[in-house]
């Protein structure tokens, strides 16, 4: 063996490059570029229309590109049918079989394949254990819960051991507490098969909660591909840093020696903010996010004077909507309740923790 | 469906259409065969001149010409549409409380005189005009009946005439004016017509305030649909009203199978069809504009 | 909506009874012991019916058109299931609306124009009387019944389904039989009903198109009543009118078995 392992290339599950897509004059993708790694939770985050779901349909084979390569596993896919890409997918809409037994539609994708029937029976009891549904083999979909379909349509994109699985806003249809549950399922199931999954939504705590990497798109293109971490703590732009999580950009500009005092502007009698790195700008606008500001009582000479606006009761949090003395906005959240009074119209000080984020001025 | 290679360009707008007309081929085919070309050829024998039974090269205008210009066919016109438009007249009057009565009923009741309305609509329509034959004959129901009780002596002239092809062409296609009210009053919201009784109108003037109205497009689609049919209809007017009555669908038949005057028959035949295409369009036009604006 | 008024429902009780005195009368006749009709009807008989059955001028015809229609019905099937998804597949090109109207023309053109065109048109190639020209010509009657109906099922199919079927390894002709034809099925057996129905009704074009060997039922009646008149057309019309009514349960039936899954 030549080399230590750690120095071979991670091999690549997809390779997309320079994909390009239009719907009579609207483009839904624009040059895309896109890596998934080898066994890797990929999400694509985004609002509806900013071509996240066509980005999957087009590595799926469901939509021709019009420009651009899909590679999977080494292999040119772009003109291959989608029945040949070797790919399951899991629809926001289940789409499962309403004429077929839960048992038909999981052995569906075997039964085309030429499978015998006690290979077929074996998978499709492998798969009900793994979704924890042994005993509704038998019934038709249309008898389950929408939870429980949507592990049956998961089941079903499994058995076929796809060597990629796609689930399109999979959750999307289910109330709150059942997302929670189906989240927690999704991330044993990925990490007991070790299949690599691409993951589309519009729900950024789903996605942090859920991935490896995310690809924030807009517009047909991938804004930032991250770690959940550095998508959330080191957004590229506004946009991400807004989509992602609650968000105050505070206009600022640079002083003190090393560069790490931030000095805002139109908010009088503000101390300066101290942050993390030295900022690469003269002046710059601040990501803060509602954890990294603590309230304390009024003293005049730390942080930023401002009078709460609202207080939200989030249960185990406690978001303060703030407003400065020129009108500027700030939020803040707090963990359980404070020791001192809030309430609407109370004077309090805002002090700015941990902030690390510059980002550049708006052009004009 | 298409067959699979693996490296043909998937899904393009071009592949999709060609997979799309090959599915629909073979139905293509075959109505354009068995409808298109028929009345293609039909249409060709009313351009032609007749000798002898035989169909002339060249062609001319003549037989519409003959057609359109006599007085005689002004006058079988006039009471084809006279008869076709009576008929719908008599659907529109005997179908209306029906409709109205369908509407009202309770769910289950409302099953059973569904079942009443559509059963005739599924029995031959030559076994439907033969009970007319037994109600209206000289020694039929209605004239026995009549004799009995000395209302007449002789038996009154019921069929083998217009009169008699009119009842009965009203029954075979009230279902039809029926079904098409009912609709319509199925859709009226039943509050209106309360609210219009809580405002103190009569029924009368509920009816012609409130219901009437909103039936309009029930009843502009039923006629249509009634006064068309009728006016391609052969079996009730032949069974009904003998082949001596001046109606145009009972002068094609003459023409074609008593007369053998093939580019007459075919001449008449093109501009019945085309007024019937005619009221077609202008139906599927009103259903349409009707749709657009109930949608908006 | 509110009670109606007692005029318009005595109104519509009349209508009721314009529209099954007829029917009625033929009934109360076929089981008449004269060859004439009566009024009050006058002794009983089931020998009109014996006559029909024993006279054999329409147990042949009857038989031919249970078998038209069976046949004519199940190759409109076919042409509908292609015709309609090739018009969903075209969505909203302005192709769609012509291939439409074309598989709606033969609701539009009146039967006596089509039968004197079709018998013109049957002539050279030896068509006439003969079963095939029949078929041709009832296919071509049905299949727009059949076409509507099962396009309203085409319409509820959920692209994804078909998608998901794919992308399980399924080849189109695989997707087709597994997914696409089950999912049809309340609108072939609605289709299949209303359209031998249709065939089984149809008179104006199979009298043109036949002339003594290939003549179905209602054709069969109709030259009875003309050659002898007597209540063995009635009997046999009786037997009709038992059949619709049979036929108009069965498709209510089935329209109360589709509505929950719809």
């Amino acid at each position: 063996m030549p080399g230590p392992p750690s120095t071979s290339p991670v091999p690549l599950k997809v390779r997309a490059r320079g994909l390009d897509k239009s719907f009579g004059s609207h483009r839904a993708l624009r040059a895309i570029d896109l890596d998934i790694h080898n066994g890797e939770f990929l999400t694509l985050l985004g609002p509806s229309g900013c071509g996240k779901t066509t980005l999957m349909r087009v590595i799926a084979g469901l939509e021709t590109n019009d420009g651009g390569t899909v590679m999977i596993d080494g292999r040119d896919v772009t003109h291959e049918s989608p029945r040949r890409r070797g790919l399951g997918m899991v629809f926001q809409s289940y789409s499962l079989f309403p004429h077929m037994s839960v048992a038909e539609n999981i052995g569906y994708g075997l039964k085309v394949a030429g499978k015998s029937k006690t290979e077929i029976e074996d998978r499709v009891r492998e798969m009900l254990e793994l979704i924890s549904l042994p005993h509704v083999a038998d019934r038709r979909p249309k008898a389950l819960s929408g939870g429980q379909q949507q592990r049956v349509a998961l089941a079903r994109a499994l058995a076929t051991r796809p060597s990629l699985l796609m689930l399109d806003e999979p959750l999307g249809a289910l109330d709150l507490k059942l997302r929670r549950q189906l989240q927690a399922e999704l991330k044993r199931i990925h990490r007991a098969t070790g299949m690599t999954f691409l993951f589309v939504t519009h729900d950024q705590e789903e996605a942090l909660f859920l991935s490896d990497r995310i690809a924030v798109m807009r517009d047909g293109r991938i804004e930032q591909l991250d770690t959940p971490e550095n998508i959330y703590r080191r957004p590229a732009n506004d946009y991400v840093a807004d989509f992602v999580g609650d968000v105050t950009l505070l206009s600022c500009g640079i002083s003190g020696r090393n560069r790490r005092l931030a000095v805002v502007h139109d908010w009088p009698n503000a101390a300066p903010v101290t942050i993390a790195h030295p900022s690469p700008f003269d002046r710059f606008r601040l990501v803060v996010r509602p954890e990294q500001v603590a309230l304390v009582p009024p003293d005049g000479r730390n942080g930023l004077p401002a009078n709460v606006q609202e207080v939200i009761n989030e249960g185990s949090t406690t978001l303060v909507l703030l407003k400065g003395p020129a009108g500027n906005q700030l939020k803040a959240r707090l963990i359980g309740r404070p020791n001192f009074a809030l309430h609407r119209g109370a004077a309090i000080c805002a002090e700015v923790r941990g902030a690390e984020v510059c980002l550049p001025m708006e052009a004009g | 469906m298409s067959s699979i290679s693996s490296s043909r360009p998937m899904r393009t707008r071009g592949r999709v259409a060609f997979t799309a007309l090959l599915l629909g081929a073979p139905a293509l085919a075959a109505t354009a065969a068995l409808v298109a070309a028929p009345l293609a050829q039909m249409f060709d024998a009313s351009l032609r001149h007749q000798d002898f039974g035989i169909l002339q090269p060249g062609f001319t205008l003549e037989n519409y010409r003959a057609l359109l210009g006599s007085v005689q066919y002004a006058e079988l016109f006039y009471k084809t549409i006279a008869a076709a438009a009576l008929v719908t007249m008599l659907c529109a009057l005997f179908g209306f409380p029906v409709a109205l009565h369908i509407a009202a009923a309770g769910p289950r009741h409302r099953a059973f005189l569904y079942f009443l309305v559509t059963a005739p609509l599924l029995i031959n329509t030559v076994v439907r005009s033969y009970g007319w034959l037994l109600m209206l004959g000289n020694r039929g129901l209605i004239n026995t009946v009549l004799i009995a009780t000395s209302i007449t002596s002789e038996p009154l002239p019921l069929s083998g005439n217009l009169l008699g092809m009119v009842i009965g062409a009203t029954q075979v296609f009230l279902p039809f004016m029926i079904l098409s009210l009912t609709t319509s009053l199925d859709g009226l919201d039943s509050r209106l017509i309360e609210s219009a009784g809580i405002l103190g109108a009569s029924r009368i003037r509920t009816f012609l305030d409130v219901t009437l109205p909103l039936t309009v497009p029930g009843l502009i689609a039923g006629s249509v649909l009634v006064f068309s049919l009728m006016l391609g209809a052969i079996v009730t007017p032949l069974m009904l009203g003998g082949s001596a009555i001046r109606y145009l669908s009972v002068t094609i038949y003459t023409d074609a199978f008593v007369l053998f005057d093939l580019p007459r028959a075919t001449a008449s035949s093109a501009i019945l069809l085309l007024a019937v295409t005619c009221l077609y369009a202008l139906q599927r036009h009103f259903i349409r504009s009707y749709q657009d604006k109930a949608t908006t | 909506m509110t009670q109606t008024s007692l005029p318009v429902r005595i109104a519509a009780a009349c209508t009721y009874i314009f529209m099954f005195l007829p029917l009625m009368v033929i009934i109360l006749f076929s089981f008449s012991d004269r060859s004439y009709f009566t009024f009050p009807p006058q002794g009983f008989s089931l020998k009109w019916y014996v006559q029909a059955w024993e006279g054999g001028q329409f147990f042949v015809p009857a038989i031919r058109s249970v078998a038209l229609g069976t046949i004519a019905t199940a190759i409109a099937a076919v042409l509908a299931i292609g015709g309609g998804l090739s018009i969903r597949r075209l969505k909203e090109r302005p192709v769609a609306r012509a291939i439409e109207l074309t598989f709606l023309s033969p609701l539009i053109v009146p039967h006596l124009i089509l039968g004197i065109a079709l018998l013109h048109f049957f002539n050279p190639p030896g068509l006439i009387d003969t079963f095939t020209g029949l078929l041709l010509a009832h296919v071509v009657i049905v299949f727009p019944f059949m076409y509507r109906t099962v396009l309203v099922s085409i319409h509820d199919l959920n692209p994804q389904m078909e998608e998901a079927s794919e992308l399980l390894g399924a080849s189109s002709v695989q997707t087709f039989r597994h997914v696409i034809l089950p999912s049809l099925v309340p609108g072939l057996a609605a289709g299949g009903v209303l359209g031998f129905i249709v065939s089984f009704d149809q008179f104006t074009i199979s009298m043109l198109i036949t002339q003594r060997e290939q003549i179905t039922l209602p054709v069969a009646i109709y030259k009875y009543l003309y050659d002898v008149n007597d209540p063995v057309v009635a009997a046999v019309s009786s037997v009709l009118v038992a059949f619709g009514f049979a036929l108009t349960l069965a498709v209510q039936g089935l329209r109360r078995a589709n509505l929950p899954t719809a």
